[in-house]
This record gives structure tokens, sequence and C-alpha cells, in this order.
């Protein structure tokens, strides 16, 4: 590679410092923008879109009117949300200027997901190297997901890997195997999701079927050799049964070996303010998980003689 | 992973009476000393004060509660409060009324007591220290009064006594003052037998002195003795009678003669602080390093079956919640800026030993364990850390401020060790140091730091010193209540609108921090030369190291090592507002330095968008961004140098500290609108914290940005960092390893201090109803990351509710 893979770039929603729930020690995560999938209790509801999108914070809000007024496309009106008086914006009219951020006082209004350079990345993840080299830390690369622009992702973490650093990424594994393997090259942790055993199941949830992804997980072990722990979002009602994670876990000792461990990342809520903050309903209604209900399923998954823990 | 063992029914019913008790008045002591005072007008110094204390020693009522084991009381009930009328009393008599229903630490009062107080007044309106204080300081002085940027009182506001120190609990644990008695005794006939030749009638002086407050505890121990006596005889409890049998012949040992037991070591800490309090002082007073002192009598009454460590973890929690018991009433301002009823009885644990071992014990874990299950803030606690500081400790230290918000802080010996060695304890005393007051670094037992200053607080703060360079000196802000001064009341050194460039911004602020350094370390010296006339405190100087030796009062010197302490406050103010000049006015030409200089004076109005600009925009200090961060160092390096350069009575250097207590709200109330955004009274930033809701890029970014701070070891007289987490990032064993991990890293690059809040659910719903300062509150999740005030009303409720479930 020349220099000019320093210039590479996509867009970028988030470069987030002190992470320390996607891999071992102190790390900086970089959130990529864009993802094939719909999961539909996604987290990060920001991160579906490649594009720039206008996220708008109520809780900030003081509904002053200078965004009504400055609106180009007379999107925003004042309304009520929550029992209190704030600027809503019409997303069928809006087209995400930007207008209203530039003049909104209270930091309520932003546009989210800028095109980064692999330079630029690199740049602020550096800035924290003291901590990440005190810690055994490094960069995660997530998203969204980070296969959907491997060129940036694979010449993010090769400049990683030259500058010292370890490297994960937090990923679907939705993906060619070709793309896969050029991603996975300059990685040294695959965190990888599997979010139902049953193909079909996992359409109706993700959007995708799961064959393609399991079989980039078997091969990421056994062909690229790499340090995978497969993730599960435990979403209650939708992959919790005792059957799938009990297949789940069968799948990673039968198919991947005992090696592999299992993170089960309780399902949370908060995805559902950054879905009212896109102008969107979430369409899912769960309750987060019990500790109860979530110690079992460990146990389960440690009945197999697998590595298990609840949370990242 | 690290857990906590449950109370016993006694420590639960104490801990119940102590929080549902509400603070009394009482004016055993102050009857006491009043009457002393008016008919012993013969007496002066330190004599007056070693017969004043052996009269309250005889007379003050004793009192063993139901329950009680370790026992001491200044009052005549559970609660109770002392008043120490010798050092300030002015405030007294128009809050009098008020106290019972004020809003902060409200104090019940009989009205025989408040008649009493009344009736007295007039007396002590001349007989106080303060009084004393007010005549002598140099006229000077006033006439800088209401600059807001020292907290050097104006007339008649004299209030505190000398304190924030650690006198020699060790030897009074291990040593006695039968012997020290006996050593002041035998100096006395020597100088006798000599004739008391040249100048040795002060050391004579100091040693009856001595000699007199020793015998004045022990007899305030032995009252105690009886009391458990006559109360044995009552009792028809078998267990309780044990007690109080162990009780009667622990009272009739300790003080006087060295502790045997780990029992007699607590009863013995309390009761030397009792009799220190009663002396006049409760001010800062701080325990030292505890866990150092309790662990030889604790591992012997062990190894031969004494106790069990389950009693003597009981012993423990009685001993904090007599600690937690004790009050100190002042009036309503210095109240509000440091409420809940705190005494400030710091105690110190972990560290090393004098070689440089570590010297974590059973008692470092016990003293934790105590605080994180009484779950008290109060009495605070300090940890030593050190690159050998094990893990386990590391884990229940964290576990602990968990749960107690902030207790303990972690105090980095790396940069505390050098930086007292930099002020002149020698190796050994600097590897024995312990924490005072707040976050100050002391010597334990072998200096007289007087950390805050003598007497009066000594705070300095940076933001209005910068206003005044920009505004010709002048304050428009009201000083303690008073009007502003039309007068001008620093140096004239021009406004910002005429200011060319950079260099003569930085310039005219360097020129008033030296100037009001210079001032400030005036008044001090000033304020110390009335209060050693006044208060010199032989109780204390029995036991601190180099007094005995030299035959000198701490107040005069008598003390192996001598400091001043000041502190610093709204480095964050200080460091954004000269960066934002430079940014606004030179760099960026954003506004000219006319429209700034005009838009502080209007508090913003009229500039909402340059506001909007600097507050949301513009660069600020916290971000690890070193263009924003660039004054920083010269600060911090300016104000060491100038505070260092001066020396204070007892042939000491003044110490800088860069820490606010809480006086960054009390300031910030006498600083008008700085170029950081900062609106006019409006809080200055915390410790060396950047401006409040400014740093959002995480606890990484604030800590690289922190160490663009000159150097922490030029700043003996401690820094303070509180760093906020939300409660998901110290959830499992490995959130908190990795907690440890970048505090470590911290300390490893030149940190001195930290403490830790993790983000409690008050917090969170004041981050509810005030967004803007909360902006770096990030919810950390894996794979998931937002900031806590952009999430909706329902995200931020469910955070709350998990919270509340979690603890």
């Amino acid at each position: 590679m020349t220099d000019r893979y320093m210039e590479l770039t996509a867009p970028v929603f988030n470069v987030q410092t002190y992470s320390i729930h996607d891999g071992p020690g102190i790390r900086v995560t970089v959130f990529v923008k864009g993802c094939p999938l719909r999961c539909r209790w996604c987290a990060n509801p920001e991160s579906n879109l490649a594009r720039p999108q206008l996220m708008t914070y109520a809780a900030k809000c003081t509904a002053c009117g200078r965004c009504v007024a400055a609106c180009p496309q007379k999107a925003v009106s004042i309304g009520t949300l929550h029992d209190k008086p704030c600027a809503i914006t019409d997303r069928e009219l809006c087209v995400e200027c930007g207008v209203c951020v530039d003049v909104c006082p209270c930091e309520a209004r932003e546009i989210v997901g800028r095109e980064k350079t692999v330079r630029e990345v690199l740049e602020q993840v550096l800035k924290d190297k003291l901590f990440i080299d005190a810690s055994g830390g490094g960069m995660t690369v997530s998203g969204g997901e980070c296969l959907a622009h491997p060129d940036f992702t694979e010449a993010l973490l090769y400049a990683a890997k030259e500058q010292g650093l370890h490297t994960a990424i937090e990923s679907s594994s939705f993906a060619s195997e070709a793309v896969f393997d050029q991603v996975l090259r300059y990685v040294d942790l695959a965190l990888l999701d599997i979010k139902h055993m049953d193909s079909d199941i996992h359409r109706e949830l993700t959007g995708v079927p799961n064959e393609q992804i399991l079989s980039n997980i078997r091969h990421a072990v056994h062909d690229l050799k790499k340090n995978v722990t497969v993730r599960v979002p435990t979403i209650p009602g939708y992959n919790d049964s005792e059957e799938n994670i009990r297949a789940t876990a069968r799948f990673v000792k039968e198919e991947l070996g005992p090696d592999v461990g299992i993170h089960l990342l309780p399902y949370h809520r908060l995805g559902e303010s950054k879905n009212e903050s896109l102008g969107k309903v979430m369409d899912l209604s769960v309750s987060v998980p019990s500790d109860e209900h979530m110690q079992d399923l460990k146990r389960i998954v440690e009945s197999y003689g697998l590595y298990c823990q609840i949370g990242g | 992973m690290y857990e906590l063992k449950p109370v016993t029914d006694r420590v639960k019913r104490m801990r119940e009476k102590y929080r549902t008790t509400k603070p009394e008045i009482c004016i055993a002591r102050y009857r006491l000393v009043t009457e002393f005072y008016m008919n012993n007008p013969h007496l002066t110094g330190i004599l007056k004060r070693a017969k004043n204390l052996q009269n309250i020693c005889e007379n003050i009522p004793v009192n063993i509660y139901e329950d009680e084991v370790i026992v001491g009381e200044q009052g005549f009930k559970y609660r109770s409060c002392a008043l120490y009328p010798e050092t300030g009393f002015a405030w007294i008599k128009s809050e009098i009324d008020t106290l019972p229903t004020r809003y902060v630490d409200p104090y019940d009062i009989s009205e025989e007591n408040r008649q009493y107080i009344l009736d007295t007044y007039d007396f002590w309106l001349t007989h106080t220290h303060g009084a004393q204080a007010d005549a002598y300081v140099p006229d000077f002085l006033y006439t800088h009064e209401g600059n807001g940027v020292t907290t050097f009182r104006s007339r008649g506001g004299h209030a505190a006594p000398v304190g924030h120190f650690c006198a020699n609990h060790n030897k009074a644990i291990h040593k006695g003052f039968g012997a020290i008695r006996f050593e002041a005794d035998r100096k006395v006939k020597e100088l006798e037998a000599q004739g008391i030749p040249g100048t040795t009638i002060e050391n004579y002086n100091f040693y009856r002195a001595v000699s007199i407050v020793c015998s004045a505890a022990i007899t305030l121990t032995k009252r105690y003795a009886a009391e458990a006596r006559r109360q044995l005889e009552a009792c028809t409890d078998p267990v309780r009678r044990a007690e109080l049998a162990m009780m009667a012949d622990t009272l009739d040992r300790v003080i006087e003669k060295p502790c045997e037991t780990f029992y007699d070591g607590l009863q013995c800490l309390f009761m030397y602080q009792t009799v220190l309090a009663l002396d006049g002082n409760l001010h800062g007073l701080s325990f030292g390093r505890v866990d150092q002192y309790l662990i030889d009598l604790y591992e012997a009454d062990i190894a031969a079956g004494r106790i069990t460590p389950e009693y003597a973890q009981e012993l423990l929690d009685l001993f904090y919640l007599k600690v937690a018991e004790v009050n100190k009433v002042v009036g309503l301002i210095p109240t509000e800026s440091g409420p809940g009823y705190t005494s400030g009885q710091l105690m110190t644990l972990g560290g090393t030993d004098r070689d440089g071992n570590d010297a974590t014990n059973a008692v470092t874990y016990m003293m934790l364990q105590t605080a994180g299950r009484l779950v008290l803030h109060d009495p605070p606690q300090a940890l030593r850390v050190h690159p050998g500081t094990p893990a386990e400790l590391w884990e229940a230290a964290i576990q602990t401020t968990k749960i107690s918000g902030g207790v303990p802080t972690f105090e980095n010996d790396a940069v505390i060790v050098p930086a007292l060695m930099k002020r002149g304890l020698s190796a050994e005393s600097a590897r024995n140091y312990c924490l005072i007051g707040c976050v100050e670094p002391a010597g334990c037992g072998d200096e007289w730091p007087a950390c805050g200053g003598p007497g009066a607080e000594s705070y300095f703060n940076l933001a209005n010193a910068l206003y005044l360079a920009i505004n010709d000196g002048f304050n428009p802000m009201p000083s303690r209540g008073g009007p502003p001064r039309k007068e001008r009341v620093g140096l004239p050194t021009g406004y910002l609108k005429d200011m060319p460039d950079m260099e003569h911004v930085y310039d005219a602020f360097r020129r008033q921090v030296e100037f009001f350094v210079n001032l400030h370390c005036a008044c001090a010296n000033s304020y110390e030369y009335t209060t050693r006339e006044a208060m010199p405190l032989p109780v204390v100087s029995a036991t601190i190291d180099g007094c005995m030796e030299k035959g000198l009062d701490v107040m005069y010197g008598g003390a192996k090592y001598n400091s001043t302490g000041i502190a610093g406050i709204a480095l964050g103010n200080a460091a954004d507002s000269l960066q934002m000049i430079e940014h606004l006015v030179f760099d960026r030409k954003i506004c000219t330095a006319a429209e700034l200089q005009d838009a502080l004076a209007k508090n913003w109005e009229g500039y909402e968008a340059l506001h909007e600009y600097v507050k949301t925009k513009a660069p600020h200090y916290g971000n690890n961004d070193p263009e924003a961060d660039k004054y920083v160092a010269p600060i911090t390096e300016m104000f060491a140098k100038a505070v260092t350069s001066h020396t204070g009575p007892r042939g000491n250097r003044f110490a800088p500290g860069m820490y606010p207590v809480t006086t960054n709200i009390l300031f910030g109330k006498q600083t008008p609108a700085t170029p950081d955004g900062r609106f006019r009274g409006e809080p200055l930033a915390d410790g060396i914290s950047p401006v409040q809701g400014q740093d959002r890029h995480g606890p990484t970014a604030l800590l690289s940005s922190i160490l663009h701070f000159s150097n922490q070891s030029d700043y003996s007289n401690g820094t303070l960092l509180n760093m906020k987490f939300d409660p998901n990032s110290v959830k499992t064993e490995q959130d908190i390893g990795k907690l440890a991990t970048l505090m470590k890293t911290y300390f490893a690059n030149g940190g001195m201090e930290m403490q830790i809040n993790v983000v409690d659910t008050r917090t969170m719903r004041r981050a509810q109803e005030h967004p803007e300062e909360y902006r770096d509150l990030v919810v950390r999740i894996a794979g998931f990351s937002a900031y806590f005030v952009e999430l909706a009303p329902e995200g931020q409720r469910d955070l709350i509710s998990r919270t509340e479930l979690n603890l």
C-alpha cells in the first residue's frame, strides 16, 4: 500500500474514547455509518444509512423557535413532545440541510455522520495512546457495519497496526467472503454477532438470512485463524429462547471450537431515544431482560463448556 | 467480587440514631470558657490556654450513651455541638434566632442557652481572637477589600481558628501523655535549676503548659472511666456489663499510658481528638494514618485471641459513627459552601511505610469496609496509592467509592512524596505523609502545615484576577453581601479594549496574580502574628515532633516541619478565558476587544450570538486539544512560583494548592461574567477540572488535558480532580479494573489526586433539568454510545430507574 490509503474515507458518526466494553483494555471505538441489516432492536439506528442525518434532542430543546424561522423548507414548527413545548421536524419536508443546526443555541439539533479520512480518524485514536498502551487496549471499528466500507476499514486497521495498536471489529459478518477476508486481514479480535440460528427468523428480525454470516464466522476461525468472540444481542421474545441460545452455543462449540467465547448483550431500550431523534418510531416493544434471566442463559452457555459473559 | 458484610444490630441502631438526631447547640464549653476568661483577665498566652483547657476537662459534662463503646463528647447530649468563642464569634448574634430553622444544617438551641449567649456576647466582641486580628491587621490591607480574588475577610469577619493539621496521634497511642508530662516536668525542673537562663523563659512556659494539658487530658479520660464504672454498677445485662468493665479498664489507662489493645487505640484516637477540639479547634482536624497506628494493636489482639475480626470491625464502625457525630457550627455563608454537618476529620489509609514498602494492612481493608457498609460521607477518607498498591485494595476502594460517593479519594504517592520533599520534608517523613482537611498533603505528626492558612481560609480566585487584569483593577461585583467597591481593588493594569496583543493580556494577568499573592501572604502573616499570641496550641504541641525538643509551641515554629497553604481556584475558567480572548479577539477576530469587554460588562446581554459561539462552537480546555489547553501550563507554573516565593512567619515557604472545596460557588457570586462564557455570579470550575460541561470527549481526553498542568508536584498543598462516571461503566470487575488502569495511567504521568463520583440518580435528575451542565455524561454500554442529555425523557427515566435498582 502507498500512503494514499490514508486518504480513504467513510462516513463516521462517532469516535468514542474510553470504550471499555468492546474488546480488551481501554479502547477507542470508531463507529462507521451505513449497515445492510435492519435489526428491529437496533441500538444505533443513526448508523443504518450511510448518508449524514439530522438528529434532534427533545430533552435539550427550549422551543425558542430559531430553527422554525431558519428552515428553508418550512419543515420545523413548535409543537408538544413529552408534555413540553418542543421544535418538531416534519421529516417529509426536511432535506437535512443543517441550517437549523447552525442556529440552534442549545445543541438540540445535530447532523450526524461525516466523511472522514483514515488519517483523520487515526489521529483522533492516537490521542488516547497513553491510555491504550497502559491498559492493553486498542482500537475497535464498530458501526453501522464496517464490512460495508471494506477499503476504508482495511486501511484504518492497517494504519492502526502500523502504530502498534491492537485492533478489533464489531460486525454482523454479513458480506461476501472476499470482502470479509479483506477486512479481517488486519484484525486481532473479531467480535461477531449471531442474532439468531434459524435463518428464516434471522431474516425476519434483521432483513437478511444467516447462512453467509455463519459461514464467514467459521471461515474466520478455521481458515483465517482469527481470535473470535461471538456476541448475542439478547432480545426478550425474539432470540432469547432456551432453544436458540442452546443452538447458538452448540454452533460455537461444535463448529467454531471450545476456545471461542460468547458475550450475551442484554437488550436495552436506549435505541428508542435515538429513533425518536431521527423522527422514527421503533417497531419493537419489549422490556429489558431481567438479571436472573440473563444469568440463566449464561449458565446454559456455560453448560457447553464455553466461556460466557453478560455484557461486553 | 468485593463484598460488604452486614452491620450488627447495635451499629444499625447507632446509625439510625445518628441520622435522626437533630444537632443542638450546647453551651457547656462556652460557659466554662466565658467564665474562665472573665475571671482570669490577668492570664495571657500559652498558660492561659493551658489552664483554660484544664478547667474544661475538669468540668465539662461526661456522658456515655446507650450502646456506646467508643466515648467522648464536647457537649451535654448526643450530637450536641460546642461553641468556640475564643476564635471568632461575631456571626452568632445575627444568626442565633435563625439557627434552628435555617435551610442548611439547622441546630436547635434552648431558650436558656440562647439567652446566656446573648447576655455574654458583648464580652467576646473584644476578647475573641478575631477582634484582636481586626485591631492589629495593618490598614493598607483593607484598601483591597472586596477584590473577589483573596478570601481575607472584612473587619469583624474573622472567625476561623488555625486548623488543618494532623497531631501526632501515633505518639498519643504508643507513648501516652503520662510520659510526655514526665518529660515536660523534667524540662521545667532543669530550666529552674539553671535559673531559666537567657531566652528560655518561652521554653519554660511552654513546658509548664504542656504539663498542664497532659494532666487535663488524663483527668478527662479518667472521668469517663469513673462514669463507665458508675454505669457498670447499675447495669444488669451481662453482655453490657462486660463491655462497661472493658471500657472502664481502658479509660483508666489510655491517654495516660501506651495503648495495649485495638480498642485502646480507637478510644485513645477519639479521646485525643476530643481534647484537641475542646481546646478550641475543630477545623480540618485530621486523624492521619489510622491503619498504620492501629495495625500492631490489632494483630496482637488477634494473635492473643483477645478479639474476633467481627468485633474489631464493629468497634471500627462505632468509632466512625462517633467521629461523624461531631459537629461544628458556623455561620450561614460558610455552611452553604460546605453543608452536611461535616467537620472534615479526614483519615488516611494505605500508602507506603517510611522506607517506601507497601503499607497496606488488615486495618486498611477494615476502614474501607466500614466506610462502605455504613454509607456515610463523613468521616472523609483518603487512600494513598503507589505502584505497589495491591489490586485487591484498588478494587475495594473503587467499590467503596461507588457506594459512598467519592470516599475514599485517591492520592498518588509518586507525585506527593517528591512534592513534600521539595517543601523540605525528609524522604522518610514525606513517605509517611497523610492528607489534611480535603486533599492537602502534610507530614503525619511532624509538620505544622497550616494547609488552610493561619485562620481565615486561604483561597485564591484566578478567574477574578483575570477579570481585574482586563478591567483596570475594578471589581463590579459585591463581596460577601456588601455593595461593590467603587474604588479600585487591584492593580491598574488597563482595559482589555486597549490591549494590543495577547502578551499584554497575559502580562496584566500575571501582575494581578503576583500582586494578590503578595497581598494574601501579607494578610496571612499579619493574621498569624495575632493568632499565635491569642491561640497557642499546647495540646497539639505536646505530640507533634519537634515541639518538645525545641520547647516551642507549633504556632511559634516548634514543629519539625512548617508550611502555610494557599489554594488556587477556577483554573478552568482562567485557562479557558485567556484562550478565548486570544481565539476571539486576536486569532480569529470574531469580535473586537472592546466588544468582548462590553459583553462581559453587560453579562453577555445583547451579545447572545457571541455567547452562543463561545459556549457551543469555540474550543475549550478539557478536550485534549493542545491549542485550547495552552494556558494551563503557564498559569499553573506562574501561580506556583508566585506562591512559593513567599515566606511565612515560621520561616516556612508558602505552599500552593489547587482545590476549591465548594468555594467555587461562593467565589462565583463575586465574579463577573468571564470570557469562557460564564455568566455573572455562576459557579466557577471545580478543582483542576475544565469549565462545567465543556469537556466533551470522555475521561481519557479530560485527563490528557489536565496533564498539561505544569507540574503537580509543585503543588504540595494538593490538587483536586473530581471525575464523574455513569454507573454502567463501573459495573463489573472488568470495568473496575479498567477504571483502576485509567487512574494509574493518570498517576503515572503526573496526576496527584482523583476522586470518583459514580453518577447517582440525583445527578441524573439534575442533568435532565440542566442539560447544558452535563453535556459530558456518556452512557457506556457495549456497542452503544450516547450522551445522557441527548436521550429522550423516557430513555433518561429508564436509566435512572435502572441506576436505582443497582444500588
